[in-house]
């Protein structure tokens, strides 16, 4: 019995040692330290203001993509309301809030290392999503924004996130000014901090400009201080952009406008009749030095029968403007006929594709022209000489600042030349520049009123801003031009700011977080409420 | 043999005790069954003495016994019978057939116990509902043969993962799939279609949470426990046989195409465009139209075409087309034997092949299975299996369908070129699209699993009541994945490859302690078991994705002009300990006690502990009232649990990471890539615990009239509290979603399993017998701590008060009295997002309630089964009916030439303010739609719109099985021979959905996911036929 015993403990010895060599992998609980990601501590702060850059850039050609249709420098399928639905605003929203998340983490490590220039680089971009919130909703969470304390933060109002970026803005002129900070690394000005401090300067600028129907007496002071003290974006080298590459995957560079129409089945967006007529036909004969930077026919003979399902359709504005010149009238809802690859799509500039020749145009392929390596443009110096044009008309057109508004708008066309120019590397003939040049000059020279003058720039900044639509946005709200009106259907309201996110509304359990209309006018936007449709 | 023996056992005893004890009389007697079928095999013993016999093939007997003995007759799975012998020499014994009071079933943690001992319910089902089957995924055999158990297919390729939910979805965040165990040890879930169906010897559910409360946090969805033929400890069924052989041949045909009308063409407003997608073009009328590839793009590939007319006619069978009939065969081969000592050993092998109803999409799969197991000296005893499995799919990309089902009508595809000439690339109408047949011959996703799985166990008998046992399982399988798209597709021009290996390792080691048979009292014994466990589940994925092909349809990495690859894993470990006191009171009163503490590694050291107790009863009424017990109520059994059981938190969710991307761009100035960190969006929690689940369940259990009914019966109330959620953010607080303890979701439910024989003849008569399987359930969200959580696909929503899943979405906007708002320009609806609304509930995908009713008619060897379901109410969110309508395809569209007026009231479309006429007065919608604005532009636009109830009817099964008579067998070396027709899915109808789409509301879904009710234009069902023959030697 004794002996059972003591053979029973051995053998039961046996097994436990043999489980617990067995299981000791299986039994360990503190193993839940994420083995597929970096942790906190192991962030580098070049590489978090790159993705801080990155995620303005997404932010600023997301917006510029979501109101291309309603300015009309694309074809918008639909009305206004079928394409401002309320998760529009989704990703620009939560682009914001991932810089704000970001600079702070930026800043924590700052704390500890020199690095005032990565984090004026962060604030003035930071100062600019904002800015592009208010310009779009009207209003955002700012002051209690990626914060713990405010689970379910609350909005401010656009005026204050207005001032808070002028402060901010400041606050960035100064971070940017230290000499002892590291170096950085920068996809937009290879880290020259100059142009950093233009930027933020050019940024309130727009600012400014943008506001200026409600303008206080001591901004209009502070803004013309700017334009004296010529600290701003004024030449190309300054031109504040993105510049987008041929890499084909891992990571895809190309421009989206070239991902749109050069591959992944050619041609999917249509153009806007509207802007083929501004381009094309709007000066009579002299027509526009860009419009074969701008757009690429891929087929050169007129559209017919199935192709055209437009023609002889009474509500139509245009349908077809000849010369293969293949666009889509604005709101147009009707069934899509097989043109993918024959209507008129991007061109070399801004979005890197082809130029077009106007001999043997085929269809697009991805190996075309600039292969995508094009350019966003944000803020170029053509776009501030529009902008100064505009603000050195009196008011109530303008705000009277320094300078003379046609010398400006001279410079700013011929810079918008020179800059299609250089992204595409093919020069236009100087006679039709001239032409082009003399037209508006005379037409300038000829418009009854301050107003008409107006019209006049802000048509040109228009066509000057072709890949940005941001602006031509925040222009047709503040200026009401150009002249855009027509839709083929009747069409909703004009979006005077677009719904609150409803991702946020969706998560955000604040009650004072309540939807908006279409038709609420952001704080600049003092016009009547019919004013543009 | 056995009988013969026995017989010369019986006599030789007969012989000594006749000359010992001459005043013993011989007693013969029969011994039958209660519908008086003899029992071979039956023992008859005097009691208290080891003076016993064995009927003979016949049942009859001879005993020597005195007058003042009792006999004592008994028989596994009959109530033993006691018998004084007093005058009597010839007896003859009815015993009291199905009573299955002794039934023994594998519960938890393999713990044998009699099924009337148990006070949860449990479900059983046997080999031969399993076998010669022409599906060949378990999951999916066992649609509606248990009472709240729902499977739903998710699709009809071949190869897909099944959705299994048992009881209820207890989760809305988490994984709800149950706990699937082989032979006593537990595998990875969601890959049932691994296992060999016909090498299945019982498969039991465990539903509720008090039967599974000792398989820890696992067993919480509910337990199927499957016993394989050659790795079960018990002998099979099939005792006799040592080789059985089965194979079944099957044909395979989609089930579910729309009814196409062939009246209209491509275009609009009847004007003919043959280059639309939409059919509202005009009547088919012998029209001139242009070629579908007169297209200036193909001029140079296809000069023949260019400015070609083609007649404008229906092309009717250009879906159908695609279809063709899949064929499958399975084979299984099992071998064992029986050999002293306890022992056994056992292979099995089986092979199935099998083509889906598009030759692109198959399944190969190869099991080999080993067990064996024996008793050594030394009071050990070890059993082991290993199964080795492989299985390898193939199916076209699964958005096939989304283009084709509403390909134009009079697009006569078949006969048109579907790729360039020169360099292969797609050819199509829409030459921005990718042509389906291309797609068919240039895409594909494969899948090839390796899977070993091994158990071993080892048993020491420290005494005849107590029993030392460990046991370690290893399930292993690696899946090779690929996904390809050649180039030259209008989506992915220039292609891709996507290969990734999916390694999952399950290790689970197991001790435990058995002590059976501990009499307490006279009337108290207790059973008990306490046992440790600890489970690692290590899971590691390693991929390659490359574009830009080089050389057309040449499928390998080294072909393609760019590589990213990817990797990662998680690893989890739970490691619990747990407990069960049995008592049985008299053989009337059963009362368990268990319970189970685990520690987890997904927690903070904190909360990483969690005890979750349970409880059980069970009372036979028939036992303790002497009276009750007759020909009306021939068994009654009441019982009642509680149970509970935990959920800890997937791996990783405790501490902030840090997103990065190495090639986030290419900086401009130093063509050098561009890297970024960033803060993940995911705010990590380390305050997350586990979720604690508890179940309240009541049921009765009995037989009546003679055995004419049987049913089982349970109601249940399910409570999960602290439910892990991932909730999402606002994304002004930096982050856009965590995870957290809150909200709680209940669940009442009635299960009701009823069995009918209304024809019972003896022999080979005609029987007939009525099986019904009731499920109810009601999931409801009790509480959460926002207001609402996104549980699948932005549609399926977990809202407060609300059932579980459901529907949020766009909708018409109606005024205060109801009336649809018209767009005063239009007269179309006014989509409630055109106006800024915010979404609302739009529909339940919840049933009411489900039935099944499987009746069996056997007469002489054959057997007929037939098995339907109807399933009552749940919505469905259709994408397939959104499209198909739109394009005017099906034969819903097809009545088209009138106008349409909208019924409601005129309205301005920017404000959603209703318009008035001079007196004040709303004003009646007049404006008239063609069919085309109707369907195309407007009335599926809102999400509201394309919601349906989906009841259906479906004749799911139907079976037929000829077995050759014994005596035809008797010189042969064949056991047994049987032969089944089979018919699956053959026939439903949901009467609510549109009425030629021919939905079935059973492909929906996402695979094993949380979604329900979602139609995303999967991949349509299938049904099947089958012939089979099993042979047993």
């Amino acid at each position: 019995m004794k002996k059972n015993i003591s053979k029973t403990i051995q053998l039961l010895s046996a097994v436990l040692l043999l489980t617990l060599t067995f299981s000791c992998e299986t039994t360990r609980l503190d193993i839940n330290d994420d083995p597929n990601s970096l942790t906190l501590e192991s962030s580098d702060p070049n590489f978090i203001l790159n993705n801080i850059q990155l995620t303005f850039a997404g932010q600023h050609s997301t917006l510029s993509s979501i109101s291309s249709g309603a300015v009309r420098h694309v074809n918008q399928f639909g009305t206004y309301a079928a394409s401002s639905g309320a998760g529009t605003m989704n990703g620009a929203w939560s682009s914001a809030y991932s810089i704000t998340a970001n600079l702070e983490l930026l800043s924590s490590i700052a704390s500890e290392r020199t690095l005032p220039n990565h984090v004026g680089v962060g604030q003035v971009l930071e100062a600019f999503a904002y800015v592009n919130l208010v310009d779009y909703i009207g209003t955002a969470v700012y002051t209690e924004a990626v914060n713990s304390e405010f689970p379910s933060p609350n909005l401010d109002s656009g005026v204050s996130i207005y001032d808070a970026a002028y402060a901010l803005l400041d606050a960035a002129i100064v971070n940017l000014g230290a000499t002892n900070s590291s170096s950085f690394e920068d996809i937009y000005f290879d880290g020259d901090v100059d142009k950093w401090v233009k930027l933020a300067n050019t940024l309130k600028l727009k600012m400014y400009l943008q506001s200026k129907l409600v303008l206080t007496s001591s901004q209009a002071t502070a803004m013309n201080a700017i334009v004296t003290g010529g600290n701003f974006i004024s030449t190309a080298a300054d031109d504040f952009q993105i510049q987008y590459g041929t890499s084909i995957t891992n990571p895809d560079t190309r421009h989206p406008f070239f991902g749109d129409a050069y591959i992944s089945g050619a041609g999917n967006t249509y153009m806007s009749n509207n802007f083929i007529y501004l381009l094309k036909d709007e000066k009579g004969a002299t027509k526009d030095p860009r419009l074969t930077y701008y757009l690429f026919r891929q087929d050169l003979t007129d559209p017919v029968d199935d192709l055209l399902p437009c023609d002889g359709g009474a509500d139509y504005q245009y349908c077809y403007l000849g010369d293969g010149y293949w666009g889509r009238d604005h709101a147009d809802d009707e069934g899509i006929p097989n043109d993918g690859n024959n209507r008129t799509t991007f061109g070399i500039y801004p979005g890197g594709g082809k130029f077009d020749t106007g001999l043997n145009n085929t269809l697009t392929s991805d190996a075309d022209g600039l292969k995508g390596a094009g350019i966003h443009p944000i803020i170029l110096n053509s776009f501030v000489h529009f902008m100064l044009a505009e603000a050195a008309l009196p008011a109530p057109a303008g705000v009277g600042a320094t300078g003379d508004a046609k010398t400006y708008l001279t410079q700013a066309i011929t810079a918008s030349f020179t800059k299609v120019e250089a992204v595409s590397a093919i020069p236009m003939l100087a006679t039709d520049k001239a032409a082009y040049l003399a037209y508006v000059s005379t037409e300038y020279d000829a418009a009854a009123s301050d107003e008409d003058k107006l019209a006049i720039i802000i048509r040109e900044y228009h066509i000057a801003l072709w890949g940005n639509s941001v602006e031509s946005y925040n222009n047709y709200r503040r200026t009401g031009y150009p002249d855009l009106g027509y839709s083929v259907e009747t069409n909703t309201d004009f979006p005077r700011s677009y719904f609150l996110p409803s991702s946020e509304l969706n998560s955000n359990d604040n009650p004072a977080l309540v939807q908006k209309e279409l038709t609420d006018q952001v704080f600049w936007d003092t016009n009547a409420a019919d004013f543009i449709n | 043999m056995k009988t013969k023996f026995s017989g010369i056992l019986t006599l030789m005893l007969a012989l000594v005790v006749q000359i010992s004890f001459a005043q013993e009389k011989q007693v013969s007697g029969n011994v039958s069954d209660n519908d008086g079928l003899p029992l071979p095999g039956a023992t008859v013993v005097v009691q208290g003495t080891s003076n016993g016999v064995s009927t003979d093939f016949d049942g009859n007997f001879t005993i020597l016994a005195n007058a003042t003995d009792k006999l004592e007759i008994s028989y596994v799975g009959f109530a033993t019978k006691i018998v004084e012998v007093g005058d009597l020499t010839t007896i003859t014994i009815q015993l009291e057939k199905g009573e299955s009071l002794d039934e023994v079933l594998i519960t938890a943690q393999g713990i044998k116990r009699e099924k009337k001992a148990l006070g949860y319910a449990i479900t059983k089902i046997d080999a031969e509902d399993l076998e010669s089957k022409p599906e060949t995924d378990i999951s999916r055999i066992l649609t509606g043969k248990i009472a709240g158990v729902e499977v739903n297919a998710g699709g009809g390729f071949l190869g897909t993962s099944a959705n299994v939910i048992i009881r209820s979805k207890n989760s809305i965040s988490g994984n709800n799939q149950p706990l699937y165990v082989v032979d006593g040890a537990p595998i990875s879930g969601g890959r049932s279609y691994d296992l060999d169906a016909n090498n299945i010897a019982s498969l039991t559910v465990l539903k509720g949470l008090a039967a599974s409360t000792l398989y820890g946090q696992d067993g919480r969805n509910g337990v199927i426990v499957i016993a394989t033929k050659t790795g079960s400890q018990s002998t099979t069924s099939d005792e006799k046989f040592e080789i059985s052989v089965s194979s079944t041949t099957s044909m395979l045909e989609v089930a579910n195409l729309p009814e196409f009308q062939n009246s209209y063409g491509q275009g609009a407003d009847n004007a003919v465009n043959t280059t639309y997608f939409g059919n509202w073009g005009a009547k088919f009328n012998g029209q001139m139209v242009p070629h579908h590839l007169s297209i200036g793009a193909y001029a140079d590939s296809f000069p023949q075409f260019q400015g070609e007319t083609v007649e404008y006619k229906a092309a009717e069978n250009n879906v159908n087309d695609f279809f063709s009939t899949g064929i499958g065969q399975t084979t299984s081969v099992i071998i064992s034997k029986s050999l002293e000592n306890n022992s056994g050993v056992s292979f099995g092998f089986g092979h199935t092949d099998q083509t889906g109803y598009i030759s692109e999409n198959g399944l190969k799969r190869y099991n080999l299975n080993f067990g064996g197991r024996t008793d050594l000296a030394n009071n050990f005893s070890i059993n082991t299996s290993v199964s080795y499995n492989k299985t390898a799919t193939k199916r076209p990309t699964r958005d096939f369908f989304t283009l084709l089902t509403w390909i134009p009508r009079n697009l006569d595809i078949h006969n048109l070129p579907f790729e360039d000439p020169n360099d292969k690339s797609s050819v199509y109408y829409r030459t921005t699209y990718t042509n389906p047949i291309w797609q068919q011959k240039n895409t594909g996703y494969t899948e090839d699993t390796d899977r070993i799985f091994m158990k071993a166990g080892l048993d020491y008998k420290l005494s005849d009541k107590i029993k030392l046992s460990y046991l370690y399982s290893l399930d292993n399988y690696s899946e090779n994945n690929a996904n390809y798209f050649n180039k030259g597709g209008a989506d992915n021009p220039l292609g891709f490859m996507q290969s990734f290996d999916n390694n999952q390792r399950t290790t689970n080691h197991r001790v435990g302690i058995t002590g059976n048979d501990f009499k307490l009292s006279e009337k108290i014994t207790l059973n008990s078991v306490i046992g440790a466990e600890s489970k690692n589940v290590k899971s590691e994925f390693i991929g390659l994705l490359s574009e830009d092909q080089v050389v057309f349809g040449y499928l390998n990495h080294n072909n393609f002009r760019d590589h990213s690859p990817y990797d990662g894993g998680t690893e989890v470990n739970t490691v619990g300990v747990y407990g069960q006191l049995a008592f049985d009171y008299d053989d009337y009163l059963y009362v368990t006690l268990s319970g189970r503490n685990d520690w987890g590694s997904t927690t903070a050291t904190e909360n990483n502990s969690i005890f979750y107790p349970s409880a059980s009863v069970s009372f036979i009424p028939t036992s303790f009232f002497e009276g009750l017990k007759g020909s009306a109520v021939n068994y009654l059994k009441l019982r009642a649990s509680y149970g509970t059981s935990a959920n800890f938190p997937s791996a990783y969710l405790t501490s902030a990471v840090l997103s990065a991307n190495a090639n986030a761009f290419i900086n401009p100035f130093t063509s050098g890539l561009t890297s970024t960190n960033a803060l993940s969006t995911f705010l990590p929690n380390p305050d997350i615990k586990p979720e604690l689940l508890k179940e309240f369940e009541f049921g009765t259990e009995g037989r009546l009239f003679n055995n004419l009914v049987d049913f089982d019966i349970s109601v249940y109330k399910r409570i999960v509290e602290d439910q892990i959620l991932a909730s999402s953010l606002a994304a002004s607080t930096g982050y856009s979603s965590t995870v957290i303890n809150a909200g709680r979701i209940d669940t009442d439910g009635l299960e009701i399993s009823l069995g009918i024989n209304p024809i019972r003849n003896e022999g080979t008569g005609f029987n007939w017998n009525i099986n019904t399987q009731f499920t109810a359930y009601e999931t409801t969200v009790i509480d959460i701590p926002v207001e609402r959580i996104d549980i699948s696909s932005g549609v399926n929503y977990a809202i407060e008060g609300q059932p579980y899943g459901v529907f949020r979405g766009t909708f018409a906007a109606k005024d205060d009295q109801g009336n649809l708002l018209i767009n005063a320009e239009t007269g179309k609806i006014i989509s409630s997002e055109d106006l800024g609304l915010e979404d609302k509930i739009i529909g339940d995908p919840n049933e009411d309630w489900r039935i099944t009713n499987i009746n069996t008619f056997s007469y002489k060897n054959f057997t007929l089964g037939v098995q339907w379901e109807y399933i009552h109410g749940g919505d469905i969110y259709s994408v397939s009916a959104s499209n198909l309508l739109r394009r005017g395809v099906t034969r819903d569209t097809e009545d088209r030439e009138g106008s349409y007026v909208i019924p409601g009231v005129l309205a301005d479309a920017s404000t959603g303010e209703p318009i008035v006429d001079g007196n004040g007065d709303l004003i009646k919608n007049n404006i008239q739609l063609a069919a085309n604005d109707l369907y195309f532009i407007n009335l599926m636009d809102v999400d509201e719109n394309i919601v349906y109830d989906a009841s259906v009817f479906r004749l799911r099964d139907v079976s037929l099985t000829y077995s050759l008579p014994k005596e035809f067998l008797d010189k042969t070396p064949i056991g047994s021979l049987a032969i089944t027709l089979s018919g699956n899915n053959l026939w439903y109808t949901a009467p609510n959905l549109p009425k030629y789409m021919n939905l079935d509301p059973e492909v929906l879904g996402s695979g094993t996911g949380n979604g329900k009710g979602l139609d995303f234009q999967n991949d349509p069902s299938y049904k099947q036929y089958s012939i089979g023959v099993k042979l047993t030697f």
